[in-house]
């Protein structure tokens, strides 16, 4: 016959059940994948279908070139704002499906996609951003904004946006616009006078 | 490694004049050795691969600076400002990058060997070509100077915070005296500036103060004399005699012109008044800009345009034309604006065509720069240079508020000048043009950035547009519109001169010449 064991070498382990318990339960709290958002209720979602596909806007050029205009698109879910951002970007690479203009360079390809915890979304391209892209304070305009506004509209965590091209920062796309800040979200370039 | 082998200051001296230094070569003397790296020559000016720099002062290259002894040093292609810690400091010229790796002007050298060795301990002859390391230490490193339209600004860097006091010897020379200052190698010679304002500084070595002789070019304007901190620094801002006036002057009467006799010669031409004009032909060399669908570049148009339009002026108003390129060459974008800031040139107009893709896009727009409100701190720390005002007295913070407050009011003078030109130059190009007016926009653009004076970019026409390519292939089409910038560079120059009060209402030369275009 086994002695019977110490009533408190009993407490210590029901103490430590407890304790590892909990703290089991709090980390599955926090490693969890982010669950799917209500439908429907934040408005930057655009209103989601369902639970595996959210409805986003995508901005393209309109055909005289001095204004953004969005263009629907329903994507899937993903785990993270990180993936579904990639998405957005991967859809506007692809091109509008209305009579609306594409902005980015169809051989241009998304190499990563980060936000920092100050709402800084960057956006780190192919080198065909810059050696495929037809030039012109217009375009440059166009390509600039059209990831920016898509982006910000969507995304409520990203409130500005910094382009990146292999991984660094660049001076401009062609010429024209100082691309080593973030940009703010603008949607026409209509006259200011 | 603290135990240097360093070589005395008098030594280095027999040294360095035994040594002929070729163009092209640094020699480096430190810990008992001798190295030399080669330079290369980036836009007129020397710079040592950054490569090097990490190998002579035993650091490290990251992919944006380098780090050196603890120190990082944060660089970006194409800005002259240096991030270190929270502080910030200028270099004379950017750093640039070639086949992928940065290329520093040489005195990042001396401040890389400074972050090893300790501030004061580095010397450096720049004519001679040598860098050393020396046992005295001293305080006030090195002297620039920059002219801008109305003003010429002297930069004393100094290590430490030091009084200071401004004597007027005589009405052509100042002295600044600096209490406690020691010269570094770097201030052992004169400086030949000679801009108009400031004929020489001279720097000498005093019992217990440095003092730095400002040899003016004949009678002198207002002068402001204050420190700044964080690098620490003394400036000395002396005014073109002519500006002055503006100012509440002593004893010159206001600006006002005098009523000329119509009979009299026009042997002189107005010294004051709209002088130099830069234009900017967009992209060239390497940088094709846009290209048409039928092949047409956007380098080779603007190049046309902007030599028609240099033409023009040269011929009928008999001002100073001052072009960033008059052939097909790169041109460094940041360089652009500062051929125009040495010229002192008194506006700056880049002349570009659009494109678009996929686009039907057609017409003209001009723009004029508009910054985002997130200015990287070395941006900032560098337009705070800019501003001529003494603030002391207030703290460290309500300083830096007042400054960037007054730098948007500075600024905003720009933007007001350039949103107008802007406008005028949009106007002549609907009367002459039959295409879309797209009217006067506002962007950041790169190369707008650094202009001293107030700046233009014009899009004149969409090479993207077939339509319109072929327009800008007809000899025809460009010289209308060099004919209408030219238009709007005469009614600029109008309203300008009489803003300066140098044309009396209804009358003057340029109104003639507007006149007479129609």
């Amino acid at each position: 016959m086994a002695p019977l064991p110490d009533r408190r070498l009993l407490l210590g382990l029901l103490f430590l059940v407890v304790v590892v318990g909990t703290l089991g339960f709090l980390l599955g709290r926090v490693l969890a994948p982010r669950p799917p958002e209500p439908p429907g209720s934040p408005v930057q979602d655009g209103g989601a279908v369902d639970a595996t596909t959210r409805r986003i806007r995508l901005f393209f050029a309109v055909p005289n070139a001095d204004r953004l205009q969005e263009e629907e698109r329903t994507i899937p879910r993903a785990a993270s704002i990180v993936e579904e951002a990639k998405r957005a970007v991967a859809e506007l690479i692809k091109g509008p499906q209305t009579d609306l203009n594409p902005t980015i360079p169809s051989a241009v390809g998304l190499l990563q996609l980060y936000v920092d915890g100050r709402g800084t979304a960057y956006v780190d391209f192919t080198r065909d951003l810059q050696t495929k892209h037809p030039g012109g304070t217009g375009g440059e305009l166009l390509t600039i904004y059209s990831i920016v506004d898509t982006l910000t509209a969507n995304f409520g965590e990203i409130q500005q946006v910094k382009l990146l091209v292999e991984g660094s920062e660049i001076l401009t796309l062609a010429g024209h616009i100082d691309t080593r800040r973030p940009f703010r979200p603008r949607y026409s370039f209509e006259r200011v006078r | 490694m603290r135990k240097l082998s360093v070589i005395l200051v008098g030594m280095t001296a027999s040294l360095l004049l035994a040594h002929l230094a070729w163009p092209g070569e640094i020699e480096i003397l430190y810990e008992g050795q001798r190295k030399v790296v080669t330079t290369e020559l980036v836009s007129g000016r020397e710079y040592v691969p950054l490569a090097q720099v990490a190998k002579i002062t035993g650091g490290g290259v990251l992919r944006d600076g380098l780090r050196v002894n603890g120190v990082t040093f944060r660089l970006v292609e194409g800005e002259p400002g240096v991030v270190v810690g929270d502080t910030t400091f200028l270099l004379t010229a950017p750093p640039v990058k070639q086949r992928g790796a940065f290329w520093v002007p040489v005195e990042f050298l001396v401040r890389a060997l400074e972050a090893r060795y300790g501030e004061g301990r580095v010397y450096w002859n720049r004519s001679g070509g040598v860098v050393w390391l020396g046992k005295e230490r001293y305080n006030l490193r090195l002297l620039r100077h920059h002219a801008y339209p109305d003003y010429t600004r002297l930069v004393i860097e100094a290590l430490t915070p030091l009084n200071f006091r401004v004597q007027e010897d005589s009405n052509a020379q100042l002295s600044l005296r600096i209490e406690g200052g020691i010269l570094s190698p770097m201030l052992s010679e004169a400086v030949r500036i000679n801009d108009g304002v400031v004929e020489m500084v001279e720097p000498t070595q005093g019992q217990g103060e440095a003092i730095f002789r400002i040899h003016r070019d004949a009678f002198g304007g207002l002068t402001r004399t204050f420190a700044l901190n964080n690098p620490e620094r003394i400036v000395v801002d002396l005014y073109r005699a002519k500006a002055a006036a503006a100012q509440p002057p002593p004893e010159t009467p206001p600006a006002r012109p005098s009523p000329r006799a119509p009979s009299a010669a026009p042997a002189a031409p107005p010294v004051t008044g709209l002088r130099t004009i830069a234009i900017d032909p967009g992209h060239g060399g390497r940088d094709t800009g846009a290209i048409g669908p039928n092949g047409l570049q956007e380098k080779d148009v603007v190049l046309d345009i902007g030599l028609k339009l240099r033409r023009l002026i040269q011929e009928r108003l008999g001002i100073r034309v001052v072009m960033t390129r008059t052939e097909d060459v790169f041109v460094p974008l940041e360089e652009r604006t500062a051929i125009a800031n040495r010229a002192k040139a008194d506006f700056f107009i880049s002349i570009h065509v659009n494109a678009a893709h996929r686009s039907k896009a057609q017409g003209f727009e001009t723009y004029f720069l508009s910054r985002e409100p997130s200015d990287s701190s070395a941006r900032a720390s560098a337009i705070r240079e800019n501003l001529s005002v003494n603030l002391g007295g207030l703290r460290p913070k309500e300083e830096d508020a007042l400054r960037a407050i007054l730098w948007d009011m500075a600024n905003t003078l720009y933007l007001k000048e350039s949103s107008e030109l802007a406008q005028i130059l949009l106007d002549e190009l609907d009367k002459i043009l039959n295409v879309d007016n797209r009217g006067v926009k506002s962007a950041p653009f790169f190369v707008l950035m650094g202009a001293a004076m107030p700046a233009v970019l014009l899009e004149v026409a969409f090479i993207s547009n077939p339509k319109e390519e072929k327009n800008l292939q007809a000899e025809g089409y460009k010289d209308r519109v060099a004919e209408a910038l030219y238009a709007g560079i005469v009614r600029f120059k109008d309203r300008y001169e009489r803003r300066l009060g140098l044309v009396p209402p209804a009358s003057g030369r340029s109104v003639e010449t507007a006149k007479a275009k129609r």
